[in-house]
């Protein structure tokens, strides 16, 4: 029975390994042959020698950074607050965390458009703008991250104990918060990274020359460089997961064991 | 003035009232518990003192400084909580460190008053471990040392020892006492556990359904109980519930006994009695005495238990245990015996 159990978990793995492998596979061989009759990189130079692969990558790393930023001050202080001091308000929070998924990013973009558009906003031109419905875009993966963290340690009791010690609620924060949700940050943090990188239809509509609509007019107008780009982007993805795990290994969680 | 005073605390949450007219003076280095069932305020009280939580109504001074609104963090007063709340990024030293270096202590005196208080609970070398890498008691006396290294004003403990097994709870709860003597730091500890509140406490404050019922010292709320409710929740009880003869005597299955004090006749009466003064099968005089059968006898170590069944009703008794003497058996007729002015008639 138990042989047989092991037996069905491994065929499944298989498939399950076999689905996600072979066009990765596929992909990765077909980006080789940018040069006729070779073997060879030539798609990935290609890549990296044009110029508008940098600077879109640039632009949108920056933006990412600024989405990182934005993020966490809006929404570690209000995971914070709920849990400390307004619990009732949870459920709310984690429906209005699903609304992205619900509310498809076009009609976010229209939405912005729409609003801000005109006086006496004016600010569709602005790179904030792009920024603030990435922070929209990524609530749900920042905002459950840290709700997960949250969960994972008894804050009340934390906070309660630093500000018997004399501590202020900043001192609390930063030196007994915030380090204890060093993996939940860090998670937040990669995810809208990975995010924001391959991010299409805001920075389309909004106008703005950004590494997802870079890589989908790669893809139009080219064979071999958009099968490279799609091997570098996974990279970058599966290189953000892989900073997670090593950084929250050194992690003293309270549900660690010896 | 005392030195710690709450006067008429209230708090409510919504229509449900948490405390409600607590009033109370501790001196300076005295040792207070605050003993009740779950719910029954005192933890809400502790938490008003530490100033987590702000009373709707009355005031809290503290060495004279009215502290009733005051933020936790601006009180100086330790606390140690029923889960330890150690911060699991910091070792054992910082974490005792944390409270002098929010009050900047000098960096070279942090680790001399870190070396001292880890060596006051018995953990000098365990400074550079984390948390996580502690058992629980051991844990916990790193919250009191932390807690205890700011010098705080007063040292506050809720249920500090209701997470650990029941051996180190006797062994932490004997080093609390020695330390809180020796620091002779003004201590209130919350508890629902009443042989914690009578070992360790100079008073205790029993409190039921958000109000005090009594304030007394371990052996004034063990013998002079003020209420049945504290008669039956600190100690055992067992009683007798019976009718009064038109002479004011007391009827309970068929037997008669004198009480203390003359009752109304016709009314229902009950007589509460300790265990410990119930005897069996009495010599000499004196004794208010009832005929019973044994209903069951449970060894306690120390002690034996025996239950014994009057008419439909059941009253304990303990005796000291005794290898010569033979235990009673089940089923078998035996005579109770009690001083008449022994446990609490009501009616």
């Amino acid at each position: 029975m138990k042989k047989k159990l092991r037996v069905s978990a491994l065929l499944f793995y298989t498939i399950g390994a076999l689905y996600f492998l072979v066009p990765m596979v596929a992909t990765f061989l077909f980006s080789l042959r940018g040069k006729k009759d070779e073997i060879g990189f030539q798609a990935y130079l290609n890549v990296f020698a044009d110029p508008n692969f940098v600077k879109s990558f640039r632009f949108s790393l920056e933006m990412a950074v600024l989405t990182v930023v934005l993020g966490l001050l809006l929404i570690v202080p209000t995971a914070l607050w709920v849990h400390l001091r307004a619990p009732r308000w949870k459920v709310a929070l984690d429906l209005f965390s699903l609304l992205p998924f619900v509310v498809p990013p076009v009609i976010l973009a229209f939405g912005y458009i729409k609003l801000y558009g005109p006086q006496p906003f004016a600010w569709a031109g602005s790179p904030l703008l792009l920024a603030a419905g990435y922070v929209v875009l990524c609530f749900p993966f920042v905002y459950r991250s840290i709700d997960a963290g949250l969960r994972a340690i008894d804050l009340k009791r934390l906070w309660e104990a630093g500000s018997s010690l004399g501590a202020g609620p900043l001192r609390t924060l930063f030196t007994v918060i915030l380090p204890n949700l060093r993996s939940a940050l860090l998670s937040a943090v990669f995810l809208t990274l990975a995010t924001v990188l391959g991010e299409l239809t805001l920075a389309v509509l909004l106008a703005w020359p950004a590494f997802g609509p870079y890589m989908a007019l790669v893809g139009r107008d080219l064979a071999y460089e958009p099968a490279a780009l799609s091997i570098v982007s996974f990279a970058l993805t599966w290189g953000a997961l892989g900073l997670i795990h090593l950084f929250s290994r050194g992690d003293h969680g309270v549900s660690r064991t010896l | 003035m005392a030195y710690l005073e709450l006067s008429r605390l209230r708090k409510t949450w919504g229509a449900h009232v948490a405390v409600e007219g607590f009033d109370l003076n501790v001196e300076e280095g005295e040792f207070v518990s605050f003993l009740g069932g779950s719910g029954c305020g005192k933890t809400t009280t502790l938490r008003m003192v530490a100033g987590f939580e702000t009373p709707d109504t009355g005031r809290l001074t503290l060495a004279g400084e009215d502290v009733t609104r005051k933020a936790p963090n601006r009180r100086n007063v330790g606390m140690v909580f029923q889960n330890y709340a150690l911060f699991p990024n910091l070792t054992v030293a910082q974490n005792v460190a944390f409270g002098l270096k929010v009050r900047r202590v000098p960096r070279a005196q942090v680790g001399g008053r870190v070396e001292e208080l880890l060596g006051l609970v018995h953990l000098a070398d365990f400074g550079g471990r984390y948390p996580h890498q502690l058992s629980g008691g051991q844990q916990q006396r790193v919250a009191l040392a932390r807690a205890l290294a700011p010098r705080p004003r007063v040292l506050l403990l809720d249920e500090p020892l209701s997470a650990l097994d029941a051996r180190i709870r006797q062994h932490l709860r004997t080093e609390i006492r020695a330390l809180q003597k020796s620091l002779g730091i003004t201590t209130i500890y919350v508890t629902h556990d009443q042989e914690e509140a009578l070992s360790l406490s100079d008073r205790i404050v029993v409190m039921d359904k958000g109000r005090i019922e009594q304030v007394g010292t371990p052996s004034q709320i063990y013998h002079e109980p003020a209420t049945a409710h504290v008669a039956s929740f600190v100690g055992h009880l067992g009683a007798v519930e019976g009718e009064v003869t038109a002479e004011g005597r007391f009827l309970v299955a068929g037997q008669t006994l004198t009480p203390p004090r003359p009752l109304t006749p016709g009314a229902k009466a009950k007589w509460s009695l300790r265990p410990e003064r119930v005897v069996l099968d009495p010599v000499g005089d004196g004794w208010e005495t009832l005929v019973g059968t044994v209903q069951s006898v449970s060894f306690l170590g120390s002690v034996v238990r025996t239950a014994v069944s009057i008419g439909d009703q059941s009253l304990w008794s303990d005796t000291l245990v005794d290898p010569r003497r033979a235990q009673p058996q089940v089923g078998s007729k035996v005579t109770v015996g009690f001083a008449r002015d022994s446990g609490w008639v009501e009616g």
